[in-house]
């Protein structure tokens, strides 16, 4: 084998990569396919308190805290939370606090509550985007109704029957953070001990890795990373939807990518091995 | 002018701080209420420091223009896609900017629809391109060049398989591998990063609080 | 994120037919009623225009780029311009201050953030920025005396006092199991520290790594919790050890610290592997909306 090859190879134009990333999940999106999908504990941990909570007619409080940047990502993991609430009861409360993420959570939240035929005011709530981030947490802790003191269309929440006797997050049976930054590790930090509610965070894939030590120590009381978490968190409610469906592309470009860096990794120690002969052939 | 420019900043940032470190020990009904006044006050200030970040935007694409700077068809395009958001806010589908905003999400010159079909697929769309790149950059730069390396690239690939339903197929180890790596070494490395960075702050926090660390007074 | 190329002829063409091709397949959805021919249906085009318009630089850098770029920039403008006037300056702010609703009283209180944030939107003159460092004077205040105990709280006393407590838990075997495992990994740092680092028998160091790696890999399959807990605070005390550049890394120190790289790269791979999932999926979003939304030729399973 030539050296000349193997440059080639290990040189080649990254648009060849794109396209087969491109190729490989169209591909797998297009043909159907039976993959199964096994949920973990923090994802049943995650479920079960939502369950709970609907059965002796809980409140939940959901904070959208992401942008359409992972809108993606993270949209099937807050409908999918939302529909499993709504399906056994739990009464939900919507904010945001992503800047950009307003009309995006009021619109899920208006799709699924639509879905379920839920009544606005009694059944769910949406009070919109405060900025602050942290201090917004801290104000919903210590006085709920000075932070959101009105819904997204203005109605005062004390005129709403779902918010009217909300004073604090520890008024919420669970409180979910759908997150693509730092609101779950802030939420622990600033609020969970202090104001004593339990916190339970879907994050991106991005974040996930972050979250591990504060489930362990109890802070974060259920957890889904990532789309995986949410097709898992769907497969284990009954309700699969774009998350399961999603998990076939991404097992198909996840496979890719292994074989990309086994493939690259050959030849770069082929490249190597080949130099390092062609060196000593020249002395010789 | 020292004290004007100085003196008194650094005065409130210490007066502030142990208010907030006092009440936060003193449960006091008092003590609660300046929490929550402070808090909410800076609450409310950070609404304005939006305004900073788009002001200076607005300069940047405007001196771009008026100095016919190369690209300045960008910036006129920029402006235009910024008052016609401005606009269809002000007119709100009739109901003006006074007015809580309507949902009228299937008409024009609303927020919801330039939200839904302009401004929500061009966020996603910048964000995943990042998925290209990535591919591209582990074929090229993944190498297991040394110990470290190779327990970078093994990990990578254990939780890549691990975490979608094809690791299953190929064992039933490698999921609970993949889960074992997020649950065991990284969260003993996060947890260790967290506890650095939560030393980092405290001390960044006295540090301000004291008075010696001034950089955010910016320049003289 | 994209050096700047020359644009050739094949370019053109390229983007020519990407362009043509939009506009057919817009014409040919319109015609055959999957799009509405309403707003809803215009938005759909728009939208999928902007989604390959921003997926060409993939190709290449490029002018269609661009110009969505800007776009966008400017829409996030009016749009932000929007969410704080509606959610913050309109209700909390001006209505609170001058028009409260019937029942309240006026709250002058909040002249204060109005004055402060004022201020702090100075920062942009360069005569009079100064002013500014009042708000940030509070803002920092406020931040840094919330941030301390809150830390010390949550973090600091929390983390620590659980990886601490933990270790030894469960049946006698598996502490058993777990206290010879700490056995031989504190048996080997002093070995590597004393012997193998000098000694030309460093090949030695394998009569440790082998079975410690048994071990780990064991307990993992058996979901041994008492050996993931010392192997938590092993870790934490070789990244700490790591990130303590106060002392110099040799001696018994170096070893351990060398452990806390490996433990840091095992961690670096994982939300490697964490992160291409995380892209992956938004790019798998953004096609189901052009299958499913716009061209309409897939069902949602």
């Amino acid at each position: 084998m030539q050296r000349a090859t193997t440059q080639k190879l290990l040189q080649m134009d990254r648009r060849w990569i794109f396209l087969m990333v491109f190729v490989s999940i169209l591909v797998a999106r297009l043909i159907p396919f039976d993959l199964p999908i096994d949920p973990g504990p923090n994802v049943r941990a995650m479920a079960d308190t939502i369950r709970e909570v609907g059965e002796k007619g809980g409140r939940l409080l959901i904070s959208f805290d992401y942008e359409p940047g992972t809108a993606p990502e993270l949209d099937p993991m807050s409908k999918a939370i939302m529909r499993h609430a709504f399906k056994h009861g739990a009464k939900v409360v919507g904010v945001t606090l992503a800047q950009n993420g307003q009309d995006l959570a009021e619109r899920n939240m208006r799709f699924v509550a639509e879905e379920y035929g839920k009544e606005y005011g009694t059944e769910w709530a949406f009070l919109g985007y405060k900025p602050g981030f942290v201090t917004v947490m801290i104000g919903m802790g210590q006085d709920f109704y000075s932070t959101f003191s009105k819904d997204s269309e203005g109605r005062d929440i004390r005129s709403i029957p779902l918010t009217r006797d909300v004073h604090s997050l520890s008024d919420f049976d669970y409180v979910v953070t759908v997150t693509s930054n730092k609101a779950c590790e802030d939420y622990v930090i600033y609020t969970v001990e202090k104001y004593k509610y339990t916190l339970g965070c879907g994050v991106t894939g991005v974040i996930a890795p972050d979250i591990f030590p504060f489930i362990q120590t109890g802070q974060v009381n259920g957890f889904l990373g990532g789309l995986a978490g949410a097709a898992e968190f769907e497969n284990y409610v009954g309700e699969t939807d774009r998350a399961a469906v999603g998990m076939r592309p991404q097992s198909a470009v996840h496979a890719l990518l292994v074989l990309f860096v086994l493939f690259g990794n050959l030849l770069f120690f082929l490249d190597r091995y080949l130099a390092r002969r062609d060196r000593l052939r020249g002395q010789a | 002018m020292i004290l004007i420019k100085r003196t008194l900043p650094l005065a409130i940032a210490f007066i502030c701080g142990l208010l907030m470190i006092a009440s936060f020990f003193i449960p006091h009904q008092f003590s609660e209420s300046v929490y929550k006044e402070m808090v909410t006050t800076t609450r409310i200030i950070y609404a304005f420091a939006a305004l900073i970040g788009l002001i200076s935007l607005l300069r940047l694409h405007w001196k771009r223009i008026a100095f016919k700077r190369e690209g300045y068809g960008f910036s006129l395009l920029f402006f235009g896609a910024f008052l016609f958001t401005l606009s269809a806010a002000i007119y709100n589908d009739g109901s003006w900017f006074f007015n809580q905003r309507e949902h009228g999400g299937g008409y024009p010159l609303t927020i919801p629809w330039i939200y839904d079909y302009v401004f929500l697929p061009a966020g996603a769309t910048m964000f995943s391109i990042l998925a290209f790149f990535i591919a591209s950059a582990s074929f090229r730069t993944f190498r297991a060049r040394t110990l470290p390396a190779t327990l970078l690239l093994l990990a990578a690939t254990v939780v890549m398989l691990g975490r979608v339903p094809v690791g299953a197929y190929i064992s039933e180890h490698v999921p609970i591998l993949a889960s074992w790596l997020m649950d065991v070494p990284n969260a003993a490395v996060k947890r260790a990063i967290f506890i650095g960075v939560a030393l980092g702050v405290i001390s960044t926090s006295l540090r301000i609080i004291f008075g010696i660390e001034r950089t955010y007074l910016g320049g003289e | 994120m994209i050096a700047h190329e020359e644009t050739s002829r094949t370019d053109y063409f390229v983007w020519g037919a990407v362009i043509a091709l939009l506009v057919i397949v817009n014409v040919g959805l319109l015609a055959t009623g999957r799009l509405p021919a309403n707003w809803e249906g215009l938005g759909i085009m728009i939208a999928a225009g902007i989604t390959i318009g921003m997926y060409s630089v993939l190709y290449k850098d490029n002018v269609l780029f661009k110009a969505v770029e800007h776009v966008f920039i400017g829409v996030s403008g009016g749009y932000m311009l929007f969410l704080q006037w509606h959610n913050v300056f309109w209700p909390e702010i001006i209505q609170k201050i001058f028009v409260p609703e019937p029942g309240d009283p006026h709250d002058f209180w909040r002249i204060i953030p109005l004055v402060l944030g004022i201020l702090m939107v100075m920062r942009v003159s360069k005569k009079i920025g100064w002013i500014s460092r009042y708000t940030f004077a509070w803002v920092m205040g406020v931040s840094a005396g919330l941030a301390i105990p809150k830390y010390m709280e949550s973090i600091i006393i929390k983390q620590t006092r659980y990886t601490v407590q933990n270790p030894f838990v469960g049946e006698t075997f598996d502490i058993a199991f777990s206290a010879v495992f700490l056995g031989l990994l504190v048996s080997y740092i002093v070995l590597e520290w004393l012997v193998f680092s000098t000694s030309r028998k460093s090949w030695l160091r394998w009569l440790l790594i082998v079975p410690l790696t048994i071990m780990t890999y064991y307990g993992t399959i058996v979901g041994m919790l008492s050996l993931s807990n010392v192997i938590v605070l092993v870790g934490v005390l070789s990244v700490l050890v790591y990130f303590f550049f106060s002392i110099e890394h040799k001696g018994p120190i170096a070893p351990v610290s060398k452990m806390g790289v490996y433990f840091l790269m095992i961690s670096f791979g994982a939300s490697f592997g964490y992160t291409i999932m995380a892209r992956m999926s938004l790019f798998i979003g953004r096609l189901e909306f052009l299958l499913q939304d716009w061209l309409g030729v897939l069902s949602s399973h």
